[in-house]
């Protein structure tokens, strides 16, 4: 055995860690172990996941070179990033952390604890802040004056994935004793705000529950029952679908759980764009009536109504 | 504090549990409860009769407003009944346990043979929906469910600093919470929130006014901005000048 020993040795170079643009001052992970990363894909797990306990916001900021620098209004040093930290459930945001670029003269790393936070619990995730923002205010007249201005701000989150299912039927005793006897379903809209809001605010699914056990029974019948209950669903299907894209909300990016975000996730899975569809609806004329028509054939393959109904036998039923 | 595991159910059970009081078929033994926190020989799991006394306070307010139209009282019931269901928990548990769906479920749905279910029955009649029994998958579920929600915004305004620490929470009708504070991006940040509620109050500015002035002067502000960094005094100050600046 050779008593020669290798050895390297790296140091870091403080000369290429200066960045000259907000957008590359950040790097992030959530992921203990994972090292930070410039974009880092939103982290997402599954519902009952701990994200107080699991996760390890580690923030990674470099030092900026002040010379490469143009701001429209003072010097670098008068600024700091601010860090803040939201919980998705209680809707609670809280400050963190300041750093001031003052301080900031080589690489530096945060690791933040989120159980130190007792008041918060991330159930459903959270989003990590960084926004850069004036130490104090100054003279109006500058375009940036106030400490809640943002000049530069990035985010980072953690969240579950969301439920995917587009409907749940509430069962309701209806008054009017005509409709006890004749109405089966029906989309009940609560609102025509289909994207900030989650689904179950826009819309509900009423079915008759006087005829409960009757649907029941149809839907266990082993020869037909599929096929009964996907022409209901179709018909609710259409109804939200072609609601969703005449109500379809082109300026913001929808919340998680509102119908458009869910339609939208349906139609990626079928390889169409969502948006394609609402501009044309939006626009009426015949070009609307023929994607009515082409949804209906759509939700229907995706169903396989026609295969359920080519498996019912008839011989022997009554 | 004894840090009590909470009961949990899941949607589906809340939706069987909901229709059953429906059909006034309701029994508790046929629905399986489950806990979040891993129990051991330690864990002490809240139950019913954890919520006698907080059982005598909403059925005291319940009576005070029995023969009051809802559509007129009812702010004042749900500002009534935050500090009963916020101090009640409070003492008992933790944020992790509260922020769970389940509880809000078994609370609104199963709890004490159904009296919150009645509860909210009652505030809201007949025609409700299933999510203000906190039914629902929405990430939103603590602001849509009627007693989660009653929880949050104690949770969110308490402050043991000032001689009534449910000051805040108290103040501003349903509508201003639901629709103006819980629901928006800067309905998140504490100080903003206890300098929005006393602006719109001191201002005295209706409903039009926050809605068509106040709200959008807000939004547009925040396109580019953030008040979590800022303290009471300089919340208070800039909705001075948005209100200014729209009059």
């Amino acid at each position: 055995m050779s008593d020669k020993r290798i050895f390297s040795i790296s140091r870091s170079d403080d000369l290429y860690d200066y960045v000259d643009d907000f957008e590359d001052i950040f790097k992030f992970t959530c992921v203990k172990g994972r090292a930070p990363e410039k974009d880092p894909d939103t982290f997402r797990e599954d519902s009952g996941f701990d994200f107080q306990r699991e996760c390890k916001p580690t923030l990674e900021i470099l030092p900026i070179d002040k010379g490469a620098l143009e701001l429209d209004t003072g010097h670098i040093n008068d600024y700091c990033i601010n860090v803040f930290v939201q919980d998705s459930a209680l809707r609670i945001r809280k400050k963190i952390d300041t750093i001031l670029f003052s301080d900031i003269h080589s690489k530096i790393i945060k690791k933040y604890d989120l159980r130190e936070i007792v008041d918060l619990s991330f159930t459903q995730g959270f989003v990590l802040t960084c926004a850069i923002s004036r130490l104090d205010n100054i003279d109006k007249s500058e375009i940036i004056w106030n400490k809640s201005q943002i000049l530069y701000s990035v985010k980072y989150e953690a969240k579950v994935n969301p439920e995917d299912s587009l409907f749940f039927i509430t069962w309701k005793s209806f008054k009017d004793e005509k409709d006890k006897r004749n109405v089966v379903s029906y989309v009940a809209w609560k609102s025509e705000d289909i994207s900030s809001i989650s689904s179950e605010e826009s819309f509900e699914v009423i079915a008759n529950e006087d005829l409960r056990d009757q649907i029941k029974r149809t839907e266990n019948n082993k020869n037909f029952g599929a096929f009964v209950i996907q022409l209901v669903v179709e018909k609710i299907l259409t109804e939200l679908i072609i609601q969703c894209l005449y109500k379809y909300n082109f300026s913001t990016t929808p919340e998680e759980t509102s119908l458009q975000a869910k339609i939208d996730s349906f139609f990626k899975s079928k390889g169409l764009v969502l948006e394609d569809y609402a501009k044309i609806m939006q626009n009426n004329g015949i070009e609307s009536l023929e994607k009515h028509s082409e949804i209906s054939v759509m939700i229907q393959n995706s169903l396989e109504v026609g295969r359920s109904l080519e498996k019912i036998k008839f011989g022997g039923s009554r | 504090m004894i840090n009590k595991i909470l009961p949990n159910i899941d949607i589906e059970t809340a939706r069987r549990v909901w229709e059953s009081h429906s059909h006034k078929s309701f029994n508790d033994l046929d629905y399986r409860t489950e806990f979040v926190s891993e129990r051991d020989h330690s864990s002490v799991e809240l139950n019913d009769a954890d919520l006698l006394d907080l059982h005598e306070q909403l059925s005291e307010i319940r009576s005070k407003y029995e023969d009051k139209n809802m559509k007129r009282y009812g702010g004042d019931v749900d500002a009534e009944i935050v500090e009963s269901i916020h101090s009640c928990f409070q003492s008992q548990t933790n944020v992790y346990e509260l922020s769970q769906p389940g509880f809000w479920m078994w609370l609104s749905n199963m709890a004490i043979d159904g009296f919150f279910w009645g509860f909210i029955k009652w505030r809201f009649g007949n025609d409700a929906a299933p999510i203000n029994w906190g039914i629902t998958t929405s990430v939103n579920f603590l602001i849509e469910g009627y007693f989660s929600r009653a929880w949050l915004k104690g949770h969110k305004m308490y402050d043991s600093k000032y001689s009534d620490p449910y000051k805040y929470a108290r103040i501003g009708s349903s509508d201003i919470w639901r629709s103006h504070i819980l629901r928006q991006e800067f309905g998140q940040d504490q100080e903003f929130v206890k300098a929005f509620l006393d602006t719109i109050y001191s201002n005295k500015l209706n409903n039009d006014k926050i809605r068509k002035v106040l709200i959008p002067a807000i939004r547009a502000w925040t396109a580019n901005a953030t008040f979590s960094h800022l303290d009471y005094t300089e919340c208070k100050n800039l909705l001075q000048e948005l209100i200014k600046t729209h009059p």
